[in-house]
């Protein structure tokens, strides 16, 4: 029921009222409440002027201002109600509360809108304008249309990839690298922030009069490989190359795992690179330094901007080239850089991947699937969302990146499904294997 | 707060118990639509209470001394009112209006006009100069015919027959505000 339909009602009522009752007072005072009524209505024709601005380009998720000008053409003040109800799906507006536009008054509001990913035509706001009374509004709605581009938010997706796999990060890592902990106590050693409490000796403690926990054996079987994809895709980049960080993880990942028998063994897209046999000595980790002289491919140098080539090749090209290439670069047969790196390896090792998994992605699956049955295996990829250089950053390349991404989920996901496999970014070097080795 | 005084005084000028019940009803203006409510029933009270069965015999003091505040009391409670040198004079005289009847119909009609004239009326003014006029050129021409003994109903026909010219002469289309309950 509508606020006036209530004095209307009331005066109906009051008719009604003299009527039967043979009383002349209730309709002089409906008389009067209809008066009242048709002076309010005659007083009530508001004018504004808005007009809205915002920026063209926004960012998915974060606030954006949206400035409205309001112009009040009338000599009497009005309630200012702003509804956002053409904004495009998905889109949220934190309007401000209903305000006051007084009489002639020119007003700036502000507010936010929360965006979603797209390229839209938004349309201005529904000005809701209200009497003081309350009992009347009219809505004014601004014909015009803005064109926004809302781009993907590149942190909000490294925020959602380092959260999730911070979180699954050191427990893959222990139970992937380091083998399931047996139940032979290797050695005892004092209590040290995040062993498990259960773990404590308490007859050693009390002797000791300090917290001493138990060391307990970890089952690893056989040697150690560290595979390392050095191929076209992984050297991509001129700040953050995935193989400067792919290195800096193969070296660490040695150092690491010093006490046990480590190999490395370096393939790009054409064939094996380096091999390091897996040894125990102490040359090992020099001998791995050594067989990393990698370099990323620069698309500048000296400064001087090349232009960029882009080409696509058409799904036959691209067969017939990775038919040829091969015999090109003088090779017989089809075994890429990866089939010829794991087809000497030991009958039984733990096998830690370090590759892009989008360059060779089929193959990789049919090399993983072979190889999982008689290996234990952990795939480490480089997430080239992550790397990209953000100095470079446009529309189209956030776009591209985006669709990338979600690709990359669902090949993860796959991927998941066959061996442990972590999405790395720069940062998750240290920090995440340091936690996961103390 | 002079709507609620009129309306306090216009009750104790004619000796009726309803509008001491005004404040009430001013004090639920916070929420318009509990307000909006409460004067319905007020008036509909107000209707029962003060009879008057031939408009031409009528004391019109004391149809304007209930129906002036009423209004006032309408308005101030769905618009709110402005505090000031002249609200505390016309209280004053609202008052004084208490003991001299006519003094109290003079100081509610400006009460009015001054609230009224915040809203800067143009159309407005003419509006209601017009309804009224009518409603008293058609009384005072139709007194042949309406002033009769048990006429009452045919007066209370005849106003709301005004009333519904009024409405078509002069409402226009408009969106309303929905009761928030």
């Amino acid at each position: 029921m509508k606020r006036e339909e209530i004095l209307i009602l009331l005066a109906f009522l009051l008719f009604v009222q003299g009527y039967l009752l043979q009383n002349v007072f209730p309709a002089l005072l409906a008389f009067s409440i209809v008066v009242y009524l048709t002076y309010l209505r005659s007083e009530f024709s508001p004018k504004i002027e808005a007009e809205r601005r915002i920026d063209n380009k926004l960012i998915e998720g974060v606030r954006a201002r949206s400035r409205l000008r309001l112009r009040n053409l009338t000599n009497k003040k009005l309630k200012i109600t702003i509804l956002e109800d053409f904004l495009p799906p998905g889109f949220k507006a934190e309007t401000p509360p209903p305000f006051i536009l007084n009489e002639k008054e020119e007003k700036e509001v502000e507010y936010s809108i929360i965006p979603v990913k797209g390229v839209y035509k938004i349309k201005s706001p529904k000005i809701r304008v209200v009497d003081l009374r309350e009992l009347y509004h009219t809505d004014f709605i601004v014909d015009s249309e803005i064109e926004v581009a809302v781009y993907p938010s590149l942190d909000k997706i490294r925020d959602e990839v380092k959260t999730e796999e911070s979180l699954k990060l050191a427990t893959t890592y222990q139970k992937a690298l380091l083998g399931l902990q047996t139940m032979e106590i290797h050695s005892l050693r004092e209590f040290q922030p995040g062993d498990d409490i259960k773990h404590v000796e308490w007859k050693a403690t009390a002797r000791l009069g300090e917290l001493i926990v138990k060391d307990f054996l970890r089952e690893l079987e056989g040697d150690i490989y560290i595979i390392l994809d050095a191929g076209k895709e992984m050297r991509k980049g001129v700040r953050n190359s995935k193989i400067d960080y792919a290195t800096t993880l193969t070296l660490q990942l040695a150092y690491a795992l010093r006490k046990y028998r480590v190999g490395l063994i370096v393939y790009d897209d054409f064939g094996v690179k380096y091999r390091v046999e897996a040894s125990k000595s102490l040359e090992q980790i020099e001998k791995i330094v050594r067989s990393l002289k990698i370099s990323p491919i620069h698309s500048d140098l000296l400064g001087v901007k090349l232009p960029e080539i882009s080409f696509k090749l058409s799904e036959e090209s691209r067969k017939f080239l990775k038919k040829i290439l091969p015999v090109i670069k003088g090779r017989r047969g089809f075994a890429t850089g990866l089939i010829e790196a794991v087809s000497s390896l030991p009958s039984s090792a733990f096998l830690i991947f370090i590759s892009d998994i989008t360059a060779h992605t089929s193959e990789l699956i049919r090399v993983l699937s072979e190889l999982k049955n008689r290996h234990k295996i952990l795939l480490l990829t480089p997430n080239p969302v992550l790397f990209y250089d953000e100095s470079k950053l446009d529309r189209e390349t956030l776009l591209w990146l985006y669709k990338r991404y979600l690709e990359r989920e669902e090949l993860i996901k796959k991927l998941n499904k066959l061996v442990p496999t972590l999405d790395l970014g720069p940062s998750d070097l240290l920090d995440v294997i340091r936690g996961a080795l103390e | 707060m002079i709507g609620v005084i009129a309306a306090v005084i216009g009750g104790l000028i004619t000796g009726l118990k309803t509008p001491l019940l005004s404040p009430v009803i001013y004090l639920s203006k916070f929420r318009k639509d509990l307000f909006l409510i409460l004067f319905f029933v007020y008036c509909l009270a107000l209707g029962y209470e003060l009879e008057i069965t031939n408009i031409y015999n009528a004391n019109l003091i004391t149809i304007f001394a209930v129906i002036l505040p009423s209004v006032s009391l309408l308005d101030a409670g769905l618009r709110g009112e402005s505090r000031g040198l002249v609200s505390y004079i016309l209280v004053v005289a609202i008052l004084i209006g208490w003991f001299v009847k006519e003094i109290f119909i003079i100081a509610v009609l400006i009460a009015l006009f001054y609230h009224f004239s915040k809203d800067y009326p143009k159309r407005g003014v003419f509006v209601v100069l017009v309804s009224i006029s009518l409603l008293t050129v058609g009384l005072v021409f139709g007194k042949s015919i309406l002033n009769m003994l048990g006429g009452s109903s045919t007066q209370v026909v005849f106003i709301s027959a005004i009333s519904i010219l009024i409405v078509l002469l002069f409402w226009r289309k408009f969106r309303k505000t929905e009761l928030a309950f």
